[in-house]
């Protein structure tokens, strides 16, 4: 019986969440079929598109099809090593930047400009570099991703409560110690919400790059559909694109949620306290 | 998600504390001390001078305040006392070595609590955290830092996060956090500034146990006279800013101390207004100075 | 005079430091010996990356040359159009989803949802529906800033303290003078960040599509200058590109400090 109102009651909250969206769809359903567009296309025709593209493959490849190893693999692959690239970089060279304070400055205003710079409009200068390959995506991937994470790390060194430095220095902890029992748990917040900006970047530039120049993946398979004016099949690329986003999004939250827990904790602690 | 607070654990009528250790005073061979010790800030207007030659020592096993008004340099000269911060002038030793430094054999509590136990470590691993990678093994540490929790009595709260305890709990686990390194010496910043009255005394009283079991020495900042008149062998009055020693006084009261009977003590009223003048004195000569960072 | 941590070091030296704009401008000068060096020793070809001093020339010239300039307005012009259409919309819809609460949670699914897609992804579509003009760049635009200036609005709003609305009502406000003197006075702080975030995300949507279709602006002078192989006008373009999205990142940061000093615990939050 309780399960059943337990059910019940999570769908009400579902549907207090989701029904704006459900009506908004079948808003777009209903213009899109009078107006008969061929550009955009209603909406159950897309997911049809998406299951025929995505979907229609085999159990023993988790019902993915054919098309979605060889686009969407491509895709994925770059993405992760992109982003894998500027994590790695960013999160080692600011927290260098963070503790050495002389080279936090000798850099500084170069990486303001970089920062600055439209990380797109490399993409002249990338395709120079690299030529249409898998490593000018890799390469713009990582660089417009590396700022957020990298000034974020920065940003959580130095940001560190002097109480809680004066506090580890008067124990007199080994280095290691210090990096890995205060240094970095301390600045894993920032860390960690600078990672979850980039992964949305991380998202548009593998889709930019791959319309700009490429000869495989999702922003690839965009433009082929265009030109074929494949439109159904054009936007279910899109909504696999979103889809990606959402998961990613989901992915933070939950890390969030467990590895940053004392975090909420401790900020619930103190606004109590005062 | 807050414990409940249980402060009251040990009335002081019932425990069986002898005098202190600190009564052998003046025998007992120096642990710390200070010669002229001077220490400047550079700031945008020059030089500010936050202590001005600061003399005096603290023996093995005493418990010694150091009061002054607020903003008199009190929080500079623990910080140099600590090692945390250097001196721009004089000497400091500790156990007749020059110090450079932190030391070892120095343990030190902060007045702001909620920002000096590292919220990601739970209770336990707060405490364990200055003995680690110091080839102690790990059985050890994990009864130094029992036995540190119980000291405070805080053996139950092991597994939780310092957030998820009261104000006077979380600086009673910091106050384990020093005891777990087993010093020589304790530094304790206004350590009950930022907890309530009922609290108070019982973490003063909690304090005065654990002196009496550890024989530890205490150096003991407060700006608060009654405390540390009630805690201390001797209070050591700052003046206002440029700090220097106004006065050092030997406190006679009888151990171990009660919260109600010592105060009544006519001794305590004479020692309380004598340092209470000296520090209003001092507060009135020179209050044009700015205020302590 | 602030600590900082040297785990288990001396005490810090107290000598005067170095000040920090030394440092930085040893910086940009290091960068420009380095790859003048690269250049130079031919570690690097001189077609993919041009010599500073050609690239600094190549910037004068650009700056002073008023095609260029006329492109720059072009696309700088695009970035106004969408900032103005989306704010425009975006803020009082947030401020009206975040007031009512039964919308709110509806419409931040739907928020959600919708800046999952980037704006990028609508290209092929926005092309054959818009050309290849102004249109084109400010629908992009607009529906990459959208979401986030709204979704800002929305927070704002609900970030009012409620005890701030408390004190209000015990004065006897009503609900116009609560949410003239109380929300929105809550929300701006947030609604300036949205906007701070949506200036920067605005200037690179319109340079993308003008790199990946467009017919004007300084992404399409880029691109040309890329066919025609001149890459020192191509790293001046890019330079000149990057000095401009700073001027709008500080210029809008700089106004949120002037607007609303009294959210800088909110800053840094959005996106």
């Amino acid at each position: 019986m309780s399960r059943v109102r337990g059910l019940l009651r999570g769908l009400v909250r579902a549907a207090q969440w989701l029904w704006l969206l459900a009506v908004l769809l079948v808003v777009w359903e209903v213009v899109a079929r009078q107006a008969e567009s061929l550009f955009i296309p209603p909406f159950s025709r897309i997911v049809v598109a998406f299951v025929d593209n995505w979907l229609s493959g085999d159990p023993a490849s988790l019902f993915l099809s054919d098309q979605f190893w060889a686009d969407v693999l491509p895709s994925l692959a770059r993405l992760a090593a992109g982003y894998g690239l500027a994590c790695a970089i960013g999160v080692v060279v600011g927290i260098v930047l963070g503790v050495w304070h002389q080279a936090g400055a000798f850099l500084n205003p170069l990486i303001r400009l970089g920062m600055s710079v439209p990380v797109t409009m490399l993409l002249p200068i990338a395709i120079v570099f690299f030529g249409i390959t898998s490593g000018m995506n890799v390469s713009l991937i990582a660089l417009g991703c590396l700022w957020p994470i990298l000034v974020n790390t920065y940003d959580g060194v130095r940001g560190l409560d002097t109480v809680v430095t004066t506090t580890a220095l008067s124990m007199r902890l080994s280095r290691r110690r210090y990096f890995l029992s205060v240094l970095l748990p301390g600045a894993s917040p920032s860390i960690i919400a600078g990672m979850r900006i980039s992964i949305g970047i991380a998202l548009v530039l593998m889709v930019i790059s791959e319309l700009y120049a490429a000869t495989s993946g999702l922003g690839f398979y965009i433009v082929e559909q265009q030109k074929l004016f494949r439109f159904p099949e054009l936007w279910s690329a899109i909504l696999l694109v979103a889809l990606l986003g959402i998961l990613f999004n989901a992915a933070f939250a939950l890390l969030e949620r467990s590895a940053l827990r004392w975090h909420r904790g401790a900020k619930a602690g103190s606004e109590r306290a005062s | 998600m807050t414990t409940s607070d249980t402060e009251g654990t040990s009335p002081v009528g019932a425990t069986k504390t002898s005098g202190g250790p600190g009564h052998a005073a003046g025998l007992a061979e120096p642990i710390l001390e200070a010669h002229g010790v001077t220490k400047s800030y550079r700031s945008r207007q020059g030089d500010v001078l936050a202590v001005r030659s600061i003399d005096f020592s603290v023996s093995r096993g005493e418990f010694v305040s150091v009061v002054g008004p607020s903003g008199c340099g009190k929080t500079t000269l623990m910080m140099c006392i600590a090692g945390l911060l250097p001196v721009t002038g004089g000497s400091l030793t500790f156990r007749g070595q020059a110090m450079t430094g932190p030391q070892e054999g120095v343990a030190v509590v902060f007045q702001d609590y909620s920002r000096s136990l590292f919220p990601w470590l739970t209770v336990e691993k707060n405490v364990a955290l200055p003995l680690r990678d110091r080839g102690i093994p790990r059985a050890d540490i994990e009864r130094r830092v029992e036995r540190a929790l119980e000291m405070v009595n805080l053996g139950h709260a092991a597994g939780l996060y310092p957030w998820q305890l009261s104000g006077g709990m979380q600086q009673r686990v910091a106050i384990a956090r020093g005891l777990a390194v087993e010093p020589e010496m304790l530094i304790m910043d206004e350590p009950f500034a930022s907890v309530d009255a009922q609290t108070r005394a019982n973490l003063e009283d909690l304090l005065l146990e654990i002196w009496a079991e550890t024989g530890t020495t205490i150096l003991f900042v407060t700006h608060d006279i009654d405390e540390a008149v009630y805690l201390s062998d001797r209070v050591v009055v700052l003046s206002q800013g440029p700090s220097v020693v106004v006065e050092d006084i030997t406190v006679r009261l009888d151990r171990p101390r009660h919260q109600i009977d010592t105060k009544q003590v006519p001794l305590f009223g004479e020692l309380r207004a004598e340092v209470f003048g000296l520090v209003m004195a001092s507060d009135r000569r020179t209050s044009l100075s700015g205020e302590e960072s | 005079m602030t600590t900082v941590a040297q785990p288990a070091g001396p005490v810090a030296q107290a000598r005067r430091p170095t000040p920090t704009w030394v440092l930085g401008t040893a910086g940009v000068v290091t960068m420009f010996v380095v790859w003048d060096l690269l250049v130079r020793s031919g570690a690097v070809s001189r077609d993919s990356l041009p010599y500073p001093g050609d690239t600094l020339a190549r910037l004068a010239e650009l700056l002073t040359d008023p095609l260029f300039l006329g492109q720059v307005v072009q696309t700088l012009w695009a970035w106004v159009i969408s900032m103005l259409v989306a704010s425009v919309v975006a803020v009082p819809l947030g401020l009206a989803l975040g007031y009512f609460a039964t919308l709110y949670r509806p419409a931040s699914a739907v928020v959600h949802a919708a800046r999952s897609v980037p704006s990028s992804a609508f290209l092929p579509v926005a092309i054959l529906l818009f050309g290849l003009g102004t249109q084109m760049k400010v629908s992009l635009s607009v529906y990459a800033v959208f979401w986030p200036i709204l979704l800002n609005a929305m927070y704002g709003v609900r970030d009012a303290e409620p005890l701030m609305l408390t004190a209000g009502r015990s004065m006897g406000w009503g609900q116009r003078r609560l949410l003239t003197r109380i929300v929105l006075p809550s929300a701006a702080p947030a609604i300036a960040t949205g906007l701070r975030v949506a200036s920067s995300t605005a200037l690179i949507v319109v340079l993308s599509a003008e790199l990946l279709g467009a017919t004007s602006g300084v992404g399409t002078v880029i691109t040309t200058y890329q066919e025609a192989q001149r890459p020192d006008y191509v790293y001046a373009g890019i330079l000149i590109v990057g000095i401009l999205g700073m001027l709008i990142y500080y210029g809008f940061h700089f106004a949120e400090r002037l607007l609303v000093p009294w959210g800088h615990a909110q800053r840094g939050e959005g996106r």
